[in-house]
């Protein structure tokens, strides 16, 4: 860890023309587990890298996460969240990378213009005041932010008492507050699950979780060591209809839900409590990349980017739950090494070109997906290689399989198996199948997950 | 032996992410309690198997919950079960570290209570404070 004296007398003076500037090759944007990876793989190319994070410490949201689950796949056993965190911040803390912690990112720019030198500014707000990061490559890890009461427009009086399950997990585990007690839960997401578990060890009785879904959106095995275990019913295909109280929540309505997921005259029914957490979805927290001039995929609210992990933008890359929301901390850890030694090989190539995107002219192929995939990842591939593709089903299915297409040709098909939308999938896709799309003349690789009829 | 009952039930194995879909044919007594875990099947691994007998017997899971933090840098300190401790005593465990505050600076792995309720399994630090 390098210990930065960021005083700057002609920073003191106000004037953005002398704003104190330091040269790094990789700037990662987030600390949290995404960054950390990219950063200590960026390292280990031998880029000269630096971390910028908005939080005092490093770890973002594992900080917060308590519970075990992480560390299966990366560390071959079962960590909480902070543990998981604390191996990466002890590898980052013993190697050379730059820290600027409680520092707020507030723009970057970028100069296509310079042949060498400094591609990327990122311009932060530190404690000691404002200053200037150069970089070739610029890594966005700045993870997600939960969906709000307001984006799914509950009806009803605006009490004290409504969190998201994430905040109410910040009050709890870090903060040492007590949202509320006596908690209804809407959405059964993985963040959800968790916290009806820690609201009821904390004395907390959560009065039922509401799922508006007919399944449940969280991994089974939080379905059962949180809910199951403590007898706490799901309520599935059942909404949160209004929300009641004056200064306080005081009760909420919930309805059944029809197949088109309208609420049913005549279902309504009151339940008391004092609290209401919402697990509704995350969303990509791409402030910053949008202002970068980064282009986003509707589908994910992430960036587009090719087989690398390059945005738009040559030089800024991105990875973690700011690329598309993930479900494992660990399956962010894989994707953000990818990241950060890709941007380590860009920012120490030689000239223009050199690094992620060159090394398949003439290689120009967009991924779109089809079917009940609600995306492909990457969504441009620009090198005939073995390519990392992800996706995710909207709807959970016993039987379907995934089937590369290119024009009207099946490249592959592969074994029929399930699939659920709680699990971000995976998929190899070799470089012969890339490379026969090519000689097909396509310039889109369709990705499929068509559900199979029962027989 | 007539008084058995033989009930089938489904639940997932919660040992690694593949969370197989485990169908258990169980003996019961006419208590209800466990008599003979009969089969195993829809486990793609021999984890399944013992994790199924454990779950029928004693499910054991890791508690994991937060302690105050005297002098630190953090209001509160994660903390974990070093190993998993019998489902059931998760109530009385809380009710233990409800009342606990540690000193700062702490060490992830270090003992905030030493052989919690007589499990043999101690309680340690998940995360450095300084």
């Amino acid at each position: 860890m390098a210990t930065l004296d960021m005083r700057d007398e002609r920073a003191e003076a106000g004037a953005v023309a002398s704003v104190s500037t330091q040269a790094f090759d990789v700037a990662v944007i987030g600390g949290g587990p995404a960054g950390m990876a990219a950063a200590l793989s960026a390292h280990k190319a031998g880029a000269r890298v630096a971390i910028v994070e908005r939080e005092q410490h490093l770890g973002g949201i594992l900080r917060q996460c308590i519970h075990p689950g992480f560390g299966l796949s990366h560390f071959k056993q079962e960590l909480t969240g902070p543990e998981y965190a604390q191996r990466f911040i002890d590898q980052v803390r013993a190697i050379d990378i730059a820290l600027f912690l409680n520092s707020m990112v507030l723009g970057i720019d970028s100069d296509e213009s310079t042949e060498d030198a400094a591609a990327h500014t990122v311009t932060l707000m530190s404690p000691t005041g404002m200053l200037q990061l150069t970089g070739r490559a610029v890594v966005l890890a700045m993870g997600c932010r939960e969906r709000t009461r307001s984006e799914i427009k509950i009806p009803g009086s605006r009490p004290a008492g409504v969190f998201t399950a994430g905040l109410a997990q910040r009050y709890i585990n870090i903060e040492n507050l007590k949202p509320g007690s006596r908690a209804v839960i809407l959405g059964s997401g993985d963040i959800g699950l968790i916290m009806a578990r820690r609201c009821t060890l904390e004395g907390i009785s959560v009065e039922g979780v509401y799922e508006l879904m007919p399944y449940a959106n969280g991994l089974r095995r939080n379905v059962k060591n949180c809910l199951d275990d403590f007898g706490i019913p799901l309520h599935l295909s059942t909404t949160v209809t209004r929300v009641i109280g004056h200064d306080r929540v005081e009760a909420v309505e919930v309805s059944q839900v029809d197949e088109r997921l309208a609420p049913i005259p005549g279902t309504e029914r009151i339940v008391p409590c004092d609290t209401l957490l919402l697990s509704v979805g995350l969303i990509p927290e791409n402030e910053l990349s949008v202002a970068a001039g980064v282009e986003l995929d509707p589908r994910t609210r992430g960036a587009v980017v090719d087989q690398s992990l390059q945005t738009g933008v040559p030089g800024i890359f991105a990875c973690g739950n700011v690329l598309h929301v993930h479900d494992l901390a660990d399956n962010v850890t894989t994707e953000s090494e990818r990241a950060g030694a890709a941007a380590a090989a860009y920012a120490l190539g030689d000239g223009a070109g050199a690094g992620a995107g060159s090394a398949g002219a003439g290689c120009e192929l967009t991924v779109s997906p089809a079917g009940i995939a609600g995306y492909a990842l990457p969504g441009r591939i620009t090198a005939v290689a073995l390519t990392k593709l992800n996706f995710r089903v909207r709807r959970p299915v016993d039987a379907a399989r995934v089937r590369i297409l290119a024009g009207d040709e099946e490249l592959f098909a592969g074994k029929v198996r399930p699939f659920k939308p709680s699990v971000m999938e995976s998929f190899p896709l070799p470089a012969k199948v890339i490379q026969r799309a090519l000689d097909l003349g396509a310039s889109e690789i369709v990705l499929s997950v068509d559900p199979i009829e029962e027989a | 032996m007539s008084t058995n009952a033989i009930e089938t039930l489904q639940f997932n194995c919660t040992t690694c992410p593949s969370e197989c879909l485990l169908t258990v044919e169980v003996e019961h007594d006419a208590n209800g309690t466990v008599v003979e875990v009969r089969s195993v099947t829809g486990n793609n691994c021999p984890r399944g198997d013992t994790f199924a007998h454990q779950e029928l017997t004693c499910p054991m899971r890791v508690l994991t919950t937060t302690v105050a933090v005297s002098g630190g840098d953090e209001a509160l300190l994660p903390v974990r079960t070093a190993e998993a401790i019998p489902l059931e005593l998760h109530a009385q465990a809380m009710d233990l570290i409800r009342g606990v505050v540690v000193e700062a600076p702490i060490r992830m792995g270090d003992i905030v209570l030493k052989n919690l309720l007589n499990t043999n399994i101690d309680l340690i630090a998940s995360m450095d404070i300084e």
